[in-house]
């Protein structure tokens, strides 16, 4: 194969072939580096591909083009020494030998400054190069003169893979998935298949609606017999904003548009046997404590077991509340044929700007999974903002402004 | 009696003899030359830098005036013009430390001092016997001439001729790719000569940090300088006014002929002891020749001192100073300044300069020290892109563990006055922390050193 000079950055044409850390000739380890290039930005070092036989093409100091050939490396060859790197030994010696002169004469200096006893006085004016450098090497690391660790040298990070060390037999347990887990995971491939799915995002402050539920559960559960929970108003809201557009609440059968006159609302609720969708039939014509008492009764039937087939069908339009587990935000998957899936999630006390001022409230991330094919962004976006007017202003539901 | 007598003027010796007449010894200095100043004002230092300035000067007007929108036209070279400025330069200099010995009351004797004794010497001219409590040997060092290449100061010359050819020859050798030759080399190389500059070693500029030296010699070789590595001139003879030289290529055996005008032999400097009759002072020699000192620079006879070139070591002007300074010090009786070997800067003044303290990456390597490095070129640099001069990079090395500077490195624009700042922290024990933490003024080519103190840690901030 052939070592070529590689493109270092758009405006480097050609390089300096500066240093050969390989000899010509000589066997090279795979990942060995073999030459170092400089161009007018920076110096790089080219590193073999594989290991093989290495033969020059150029020699120290020429200029070479982006794509000139550098060397050859003959993959057919075998190390004729292997166990130790022919090429790293040689130029190893090479730098050594050179280094080496250099340290006698380092040496040879001590030994004229220093040994010779017959000097008559002990008096030391004079520091050696290699008395500095014992000197340095244990002088002890002056914390406020060192720069701060924020950004390490990178060459020295080397991180070890973890060994694991398990005595016990690795097993892979294959248990057959039930039917629910298959119609699920059925479903949702289906989904990703036959619909262009987009999510928007919004977000709620939802202190109006918490202090309305504050102020009248008591009363309400007196009075209803379920717990005023803030699903109710979602529906309501949802209800308020379907109405507004249809599309969202519609579905595509062939090339047909459905348009309806009532929503069948699928509230997803999670049982012991994965997420469940049971549909409030006609939600839209049902008070908010009709519709509490709905997902009361769906909710006990769910963990149960005892949804009928009937009570999962024929939804409209779904709303799953991943909050209940602490999701901040997350894309839900249609249910086709819906065309739309509000993503409702956890309610945490955030810091926001209101009226030019910053202060902490209740905030929920909301979003509308939607099929592209039949509704629009602008309508999309609308619909949430729709919800998130009505939640952050409760009275707009009882108004349908 | 004089308390303390000094053989040589060179920068070693002046300065010890103006520092111990400051701290009232009754001094005096004995010179062989007709002028004061030693090898670095007369023959070395000095008078390269003159003709450096004016050749560089010659290769900005005619290159590179061009791209700041000067025209010039009928540039010429009047060399007898260079020689006189640079002479002009050597005598106002070396009349300026007439000047300080009088002005420091130090009694100068022009002539040729040899020992009678570890505490008297005699001038050869007058044979005038002086007495001295102390004798401190400056004498220098004197070029080596190689035994296939003897100096015949025309043809075959030393770099004291280099410095006053009369014409510009059409073709230069130069024996070593040393500060010298490669100075020198560019000198010539610049005012129009062919210069080959012939090395023995694999690279150039000696105990250079390797990095540094590569880049000098792509830039000297682009600047019209032909250098040759592993190869050694192995025999000249002149022949009808030219030099016929064989060169020996060191890996092959091989040998080829070449001719030259001009054969510069730049391979080095041997401590000039010649005639000086140690041997009555009880002062000994190492194989080499250098005299041997104590760490407070005393021979074996305790009366008698050496410093600066002749007892080896780094042959540079500064090193002589500090050590002449230091020894006069102790002499008098003072604490001495220690002078670090680490903290002593060198300094290749080609274009663009080079300059070093501390240690190569290549000691720091072979000596096992763990260090970390971080560099920072001089093309990023605002004043080295205003001044056209952007060639080269600053490189720090500093101690992994303390961070204390180590080395640094310095290719490019008048890295001979940016090295300075490198020393001062070398000598104070700086980490490159501390250095890159410190003001440097903007725009200036100092801002590349700071960079280069923030690159040891990956921070550099123009980059």
């Amino acid at each position: 194969m052939e070592i070529k000079v590689p493109q270092a950055g758009e405006s480097v044409t050609e390089a300096i072939l500066a240093e050969w850390t390989k000899q010509d000739n000589s066997f090279v380890e795979k990942d060995e580096i073999i030459l170092i290039l400089e161009t007018d930005k920076a110096s790089m070092e080219i590193v073999a591909e594989k290991s093989g036989l290495l033969t020059h093409k150029h020699k120290e100091g020429d200029t070479v083009k982006v794509g000139a050939v550098l060397a050859s490396l003959d993959t057919s060859a075998k190390n004729p020494n292997p166990g130790a790197a022919t090429g790293a030994a040689a130029s190893g010696a090479a730098s050594k030998n050179s280094a080496d002169s250099k340290s006698e004469s380092v040496n040879q200096e001590k030994n004229t400054t220093s040994t010779n006893s017959s000097f008559s006085s002990n008096v030391k004016t004079r520091v050696g190069k290699i008395e500095s450098l014992q000197q340095l090497q244990n002088e002890p690391v002056n914390k406020s003169s060192v720069a701060n660790a924020s950004t390490p040298p990178k060459q020295e990070v080397k991180i070890e893979l973890p060994k694991v060390t398990s005595t016990q037999d690795l097993i892979d347990t294959k248990v057959p998935m039930s039917l629910v887990r298959q119609t699920i995971a059925k479903r949702l491939l289906e989904s990703q298949s036959v619909t262009a799915t987009l999510s928007t995002f919004n977000e709620i402050n939802m202190k109006n609606v918490m202090d309305l539920r504050k102020e009248f559960k008591d009363v309400f559960e007196k009075k209803h017999g379920v717990r005023l929970g803030f699903m109710g108003f979602f529906i309501k809201a949802c209800i308020e904003a379907l109405k507004r557009y249809p599309s969202v609440n519609g579905s595509i059968e062939d090339n047909n548009i459905i348009h309806r006159n009532y929503v069948n609302m699928g509230v997803a609720v999670s049982s012991d046997k994965g997420l469940l969708v049971p549909v409030i039939k006609q939600a839209d014509k049902l008070s908010i404590a009709d519709i509490e008492k709905s997902i009361v009764y769906y909710a006990t039937k769910a963990r149960n077991s005892r949804l009928s087939l009937n009570d999962l069908s024929s939804g409209t339009f779904t709303i799953s509340n991943g909050g209940v587990f602490g999701s901040l935000l997350s894309t839900p998957i249609l249910n086709p044929p819906q065309s739309g899936i509000l993503g409702l999630h956890k309610i945490e006390d955030r810091p926001i700007a209101l009226n030019g001022e910053v202060v902490i409230a209740p905030m929920m991330y909301v979003t509308l999974s939607y099929d592209h094919c039949i509704i629009d962004g602008k309508e999309s976006v609308g619909f949430l903002k729709t919800i998130k007017e009505c939640i952050e202003e409760p009275s707009r539901i009882l108004l349908e402004v | 009696m004089f308390d303390l007598v000094i053989i040589g003027s060179g920068p070693g010796g002046y300065v010890a003899a103006i520092k111990a007449s400051q701290l009232g010894l009754n001094v005096a200095i004995v010179e062989k030359d007709l002028h004061l100043g030693g090898t670095c004002l007369n023959v070395g230092c000095i008078p390269s830098k003159a003709l450096l300035e004016s050749s560089e000067n010659f290769v900005q007007a005619s290159l590179h005036f061009d791209e700041h929108g000067l025209e010039i036209k009928n540039l010429k070279i009047n060399l007898d013009k260079m020689m006189k400025r640079k002479s002009k330069i050597v005598t106002e200099l070396t009349d300026g430390i007439k000047y300080l010995m009088s002005k420091n009351k130090i009694t100068v004797f022009n002539d040729f001092a040899f020992f009678v004794s570890p505490t008297e010497i005699e001038l050869k001219k007058t044979k005038e016997k002086i007495k001295a409590k102390n004798i401190l040997i400056a004498t220098g060092s004197v070029p080596i001439s190689l035994p296939d290449l003897n100096f015949d100061k025309k043809f075959i010359i030393s770099s004291s001729e280099a410095l006053s050819l009369k014409t510009i020859p059409k073709t230069m050798s130069i024996v070593g790719a040393g500060v010298i030759g490669l100075e020198l080399g560019s000198v010539w190389s610049r005012l129009g000569t062919k210069v080959t500059v012939i090395e023995y070693s694999k690279n150039i500029a000696g105990a250079t940090d390797l990095q540094v030296s590569k880049k000098l010699k792509q830039i000297l070789i682009k600047q019209g300088l032909n250098i040759v590595n592993e190869k050694q001139v192995t025999s000249a003879k002149v022949k009808s006014n030219k030099v016929h030289i064989e060169i020996q290529d060191i890996k092959t055996q091989k040998t080829e002929s070449d001719t030259t005008d001009i054969l510069l032999v730049a391979v080095g400097r041997k401590a000039f002891t010649e005639n000086l009759n140690l041997q009555a002072a009880n002062v000994t020699v190492d194989k080499k020749g250098f005299i041997i000192v104590s760490d407070a620079y005393q021979t074996n006879s305790k009366s008698v001192y050496a410093i600066g070139d002749v007892i080896g070591g780094a042959m540079l002007a500064h090193k002589a100073e500090e050590e002449g300074a230091s020894v006069v010090e102790t002499i008098a009786g003072h604490n001495a300044n220690l002078v670090k070997e680490i903290c002593i800067p060198s300094v290749i003044y080609t274009d663009p300069e080079v300059a070093s303290v501390g240690f190569t990456e290549e000691e720091l390597k072979f000596n096992k020290v763990n260090y970390k490095k971080g560099s920072f070129p001089f093309s990023a640099n605002g004043r080295a892109k205003a001044l056209g001069s952007t060639e080269g990079f600053v490189k720090i090395l500093s101690h992994k563990k303390t961070d204390k500077i180590l080395g640094v490195h310095i290719i490019g624009p008048k890295a001979s006055e940016l090295i300075g700042e490198a020393v001062i922290c070398m000598e104070f024990g700086a980490t490159t922390a501390e250095l890159a933490s410190s003001f440097h003024a903007h725009p200036t080519l100092n801002e590349t050193i700071k960079e280069a103190a923030l690159a040891v840690d990956n921070k550099a901030l123009h980059m």
